[in-house]
């Protein structure tokens, strides 16, 4: 039994999520398997960042069974969630970048805080690469708040990417930016499962960049996936409601 | 087993119920009290924790030292000054204007001082590290941190509380040292008095126990005030009202735990004396 289940970097079992009484999540399960890329599609306010936020332990859920990277996420003490957290990497919605911190101490900082290896030098090679891969070089010395919303996007994508983690979780990695740059993050997020066979989940309204980056697709609607495949099937799926989010 | 079970449950009901007797105020009292111990716990672990952050705590404890320098000077003489123009026709009254500047110079270090100058700290540094933090929390930064397994407690919390610990200690320092300046002022607004005189009078009037209880209090009041910011920005709650109650609350608490602080030290520095 065990054997099965280890083939997947997510696997998630009846999670269920309320505030107070609202109930936002009601028995949503997913599997992901390794170097997979899946694409949760939904209409605003359905809960999708709340999934993702129930995977990291930012928000506490009732669920029979959540393992990521073969962790039993739930038990898990503190010393051990911040180490399966450092193998998670995490794109806020709102970029979250430290206001406090130029955009390079935004990249550094998790470097600095949490690998081993602290030569000076090196932090900064990889603060460049993962600039370089934005296509945000030449912002390294600025603060967030001189950046337009999209870059702060961009910013905060390559803070998640510096720490190469073994699972993305993007929450609308290409919302509010132009589709030309929307393109450019969409197979930036391809070639990084393709090079590193990482895991992602996406967490996206965009359908070119569902088009571009899923492997699956799944379609969060009143607290449960009520579709799962590829961007094919959902434009033949038989409930209407998907075939319009697909049209 | 069932047996067990059910002796269990009676005993959760009893609990329940005493529990709920109590007020809600009372209730939020207690959970909040908790939740700060466990907090300030979770400071103590992460101070010995590396990595250690010395750069971001010089640069905490320099920029609250001189955010706060101009009014603690200000508040510091006049705190001084007035306490003088006021003391001075009591004790003109009882024959013992003498005595002014060790009345004075007493009162100041022992009490005045800390108090008035942890109180402003507390409006000042309080509020702004609530604020700060609180915004952090709204905008994910902290969650940021905490999902890259970076440690917010420890950058961002310790850094803080230390930088208040060592330096509402300093101001208050300076801030006694302004007030018999003020006192000085005030005494030569009337009569004339040398400053040796003065310094003469006031450093012969105050003993150790006058200045080392004073001072380990301030410790203290240092340790709240930044314990008290942070917790409250740290669990702010959402949106910008949340950022607009944590700063006040922030305030509103630390005063409090000040004044608690204060009848805390009178009565064991008065053991210890006595
Ligand atoms: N911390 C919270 N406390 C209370 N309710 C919350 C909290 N976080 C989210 N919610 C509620 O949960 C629901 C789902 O929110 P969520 O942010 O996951 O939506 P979403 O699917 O990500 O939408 P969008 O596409 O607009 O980002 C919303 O109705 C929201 O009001
Ligand atoms: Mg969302």
């Amino acid at each position: 039994m065990n054997d099965k289940n280890d083939e997947y970097i997510v696997d998630i079992k009846n999670l269920h999520k309320r505030f107070d009484d609202r109930i936002v999540l009601d028995n949503v399960s997913l599997r992901v398997a390794h170097g997979e890329n899946v694409a949760v599609v939904g209409r605003s306010g359905v809960g999708k960042s709340v999934l993702l936020k129930c995977m990291v332990r930012l928000l506490k859920p009732e669920v029979d069974k959540m393992t990521i990277l073969g962790q039993n996420v739930p038990v898990l003490n503190k010393n051990d969630l911040n180490h399966l957290r450092q193998r998670i990497g995490f794109l806020f919605q709102g970029g979250a970048l430290y206001d406090s911190m130029t955009v390079r101490d935004n990249l550094s900082f998790p470097v600095r805080r949490t690998l081993i290896s602290k030569n000076k030098q090196e932090v900064n090679r990889m603060v460049e690469e993962a600039l370089d891969h934005v296509e945000l070089l030449d912002a390294i010395d600025k603060y967030p708040e001189e950046l337009s919303g999209g870059m702060k996007k961009r910013v905060g994508l390559a803070r998640t990417l510096i720490l190469n983690p073994d699972i993305i979780l993007y929450d609308e990695p290409t919302t509010g930016l132009d589709p030309i740059t929307s393109r450019n993050i969409s197979n930036l997020i391809l070639r990084i499962q393709k090079e590193f066979q990482t895991t992602s989940i996406i967490v996206t309204h965009d359908l070119t960049c569902t088009k571009i980056t899923a492997n699956n697709i799944v379609v969060l609607q009143d607290g449960r996936f009520i579709e799962k495949g590829t961007f094919d099937d959902m434009k033949n799926s038989d409930q209407e409601f998907v075939r319009d989010f697909f049209q | 087993m069932v047996f067990r079970r059910k002796r269990k449950y009676r005993e959760k009901i009893i609990k329940r119920s005493i529990w709920q007797q109590l007020p809600e105020e009372s209730q939020n009292f207690f959970i909040e009290t908790a939740n700060i111990l466990r907090f300030a716990g979770q400071f103590f672990v992460e101070l010995v924790t590396p990595p250690y952050e010395h750069k971001e705590m010089i640069r905490q404890t320099y920029e609250i030292g001189y955010r706060t320098l101009a009014l603690v000077s200000i508040t510091g003489f006049i705190l001084g000054l007035v306490l003088t123009l006021q003391s001075r026709p009591i004790m003109i009254a009882f024959g013992a204007e003498s005595m002014l500047p060790s009345m004075v110079s007493i009162s100041v270090i022992r009490e005045v001082g800390p108090v008035i100058t942890a109180l402003i700290c507390a409006g000042k540094i309080g509020s702004s590290i609530g604020a700060e933090l609180g915004s952090m929390r709204v905008t994910e930064q902290i969650d940021a941190m905490d999902v890259s397994g970076t440690r917010p407690i420890n950058y961002v919390v310790a850094t803080r509380v230390i930088a208040t610990t060592l330096m509402v200690p300093i101001l208050v320092f300076y801030a006694d040292a302004l007030a018999l300046l003020g006192s000085y002022v005030a005494l030569n607004l009337n009569s004339e008095m040398t400053i040796s005189l003065f310094l003469n009078k006031v450093l012969g009037s105050l003993g150790f126990m006058d200045v080392i209880p004073a001072t380990i209090k301030t410790v203290f009041f240092g340790f709240a005030i930044g314990l008290i910011g942070t917790y409250k920005g740290y669990y702010s709650g959402r949106g910008t009202q949340g950022v607009g109650k944590a700063a006040n609350t922030a305030v509103v608490t630390s005063s409090l735990i000040i004044f608690i602080i204060d009848l805390l030290a009178v009565q064991v520095s008065n053991l210890l004396m006595y």
